[in-house]
């Protein structure tokens, strides 16, 4: 006996389908064969075309109809995401990182700049499975975060977070929930075995279902993201901006409040939630460098990030798989890229797309996004309290 | 269970179909239910057959079960995190068993110490080391089944079979299975 024989014969078997199970089966087949001769009816050219079959053959889950259909709709989606096309991307030269390398040379000329308040202003667009009057269709979650981190630690700082319902990701999924009577909530699409509970019916349209602020002095002035432990804009204008410097740096704080000791290659490649932070253009590069010799970092070239703008498109995490759910699917791994603005070295987006397909999601679709909206960096305003925005003590 | 016979000749797509399903429906449960659970099962293998309907058969591409298993084991594959439970659990279970002997409901599940080993170590196989190896041991299916079912060349169904075996294996330790006795 092998170990295959002694795998089918020690693993638990499992008994046979009921006969309930067996004609809920068959009657769904039975369903399909019946539409699909009443299409052929309308259409017999369109069936049993002995090419049309060879290339139908394989992993298509729904008719090639609805396929096309599909990767039409997401092909439409991720145009419609991205506002203006995308350019095709721009094969990197032999040493690739290069890119990044001259974006840092020219990053590091760049003017310190300040302001009363450091502002993230983030949109935040996922795609979602929904469901509604037996259509099946894709939609889009918009919510938007603001965050202002004060210079002066005598002034308060304040987040935002708001949520709107959801809406139609492309034409074809519009014309879906149509079809369905425009419902105002649909249900998402959740993998089996999700509890009832844990799935709920989501609203859909722009009105706002939620807003709420924080707002309070930091007396110590530390900020909000602690991700490298507890900083202030002090401690952040102070980063190193030699390698060797910034790389200590780097390590040291990264491993505060961690258990074990990590490895460079697991914490190197964390200098990229810098670029997120408000460091001097002088770190930036340094920061830029360091990644730009790390193996895990791929420039993929020039590309548009989701809101239009051009930037250099790089993969900081190249190696380091993901997987999230996409409706049915309990796993579809996802592939994480980071648009840079072309002058400045600051994060225009991050950007997510699917690394498979699966049903009404194509490989290399878009599934969730960040992007910094035009406005964020250093500023002198300063924030107002929110309108119709509930004041909470903490983010969940 | 016996293996319905295999249907070399190509099926008329919509008459053939029937027979299709009458022959192998119970089979592609089977191997869906073991990878995932029973409830699964049902609702799944009922979309293998849809799945199969709706893409036509194209006999170039082999026999119609390494066809059938191929299209359950690309629908298996959206339950990955599932199925890695499934084979984790099993383990714990089997553990479980292991030190507690009266616990007869474990000691159905987890037959012996070697379940537990083995799930530990599917577990921990790549998604594509695992297919192969199910695809072999519960659907017993050939190295060019395997293949024509999930559409690699048959030299990676070997090469990913011998990479599957010797991490079996290596999860057996001191276990020889040659001695082991089931059943």
């Amino acid at each position: 006996m092998d170990e295959l024989d002694l795998l089918a014969r020690s693993l638990p078997d499992a008994p046979p389908p009921s006969a309930e199970v067996v004609e809920r089966a068959r009657s769904r087949l039975s369903a399909a064969q019946l539409s699909a001769a009443q299409h052929e009816l309308t259409r017999p050219s369109l069936r049993f075309r002995p090419v049309r079959r060879r290339f139908r053959w394989g992993w298509t889950l729904g008719t090639a109809v609805v396929t096309i259909a599909v990767v039409m709709a997401v092909v439409t989606l991720v145009s419609n995401m991205t506002a203006v096309p995308v350019p095709p991307p721009v094969l990197a030269p032999a040493r690739g990182n290069d890119a990044l390398r001259r974006l840092a040379d020219q990053v590091a000329k760049l003017p310190d700049d300040s302001g009363a308040y450091w502002r993230k202003s983030l949109v935040d667009d996922y795609l979602v499975r929904v469901r509604a009057g037996g259509k099946t269709f894709n939609a889009l979650g918009t919510p938007r975060s603001e965050f202002w981190e004060p210079h002066d630690p005598k002034d308060p700082v304040q987040t935002q977070h708001e949520e709107s319902g959801l809406r139609p990701a492309t034409p074809e999924d519009e014309r879906a929930w149509r079809a369905a009577g425009s419902p105002a909530k649909v249900q998402r699409v959740c993998t089996p075995g999700t509890r009832a509970a844990d799935c709920p019916k989501v609203p859909m349209g722009a009105k706002r279902v939620d807003c709420r602020y924080t707002r309070a002095v930091e007396p110590d002035g530390v900020l909000g993201d602690r991700r490298f432990g507890d900083l202030t804009m002090a401690e952040l204008a102070a980063l190193p901006t030699d390698d060797r410097g910034l790389r200590d740096w780097v390590r040291a704080h990264w491993d505060l409040g961690r258990p074990g000791k990590q490895t460079d290659d697991e914490v190197l490649p964390r200098s990229r939630h810098l670029l997120e932070m408000a460091i001097r253009p002088a770190a930036r590069a340094a920061v830029l460098r360091l990644l730009a010799d790390l193996p895990t970092t791929t420039v993929r070239g020039r590309a548009a990030d989701p809101l239009g703008r051009p930037g250099l498109e790089v993969d900081f995490i190249k190696g380091d798989p993901s997987f999230a759910e996409f409706g049915k699917d309990d796993e579809v791994t996802e592939h994480h890229t980071t648009i840079l603005d072309l002058r400045t070295g600051m994060i225009l987006a991050d950007v997510t797309a699917a690394g498979e397909s699966t049903e009404g999601l194509p490989k290399g679709a878009v599934m969730r996004y960040t992007a910094w909206a035009p406005g964020s960096g250093w500023t002198d305003d300063r924030p107002e309290r929110p309108r119709g925005c509930r004041a909470v003590r903490s983010m969940p | 269970m016996a293996v319905p016979p295999d249907l070399t000749v190509p099926p008329d797509p919509r008459a053939g179909f029937e027979q299709i399903f009458n022959a192998h429906f119970t089979e592609i449960h089977r191997y869906i239910a073991r990878r995932l659970s029973d409830d699964t099962a049902d609702d799944l293998a009922a979309e293998v057959f849809l799945a199969a309907y709706r893409g036509g058969y194209d006999a170039s591409r082999g026999g119609v079960r390494p066809w059938l298993y191929g299209i359950a084991t690309h629908l298996v594959a959206r339950h990955r995190r599932t199925e890695i439970r499934r084979w984790k659990a099993l383990s714990r279970a089997a553990e479980r068993a292991e030190h507690d002997p009266e616990d007869a409901a474990l000691s159905r599940v987890a037959a012996g110490e070697l379940t537990g080993r083995l799930a530990e170590a599917l577990a921990g196989l790549n998604r594509g080391d695992r297919d192969v190896v199910l695809l072999s041991a519960l659907g017993e299916l050939s190295h060019a089944e395997v293949a024509a079912a999930l559409q690699i060349p048959v030299g990676t169904v070997a090469s990913r079979l011998n990479r599957a075996r010797k991490k079996l294996r290596k999860a057996l330790g001191e276990v020889n299975p040659l001695k082991e006795s089931h059943g």
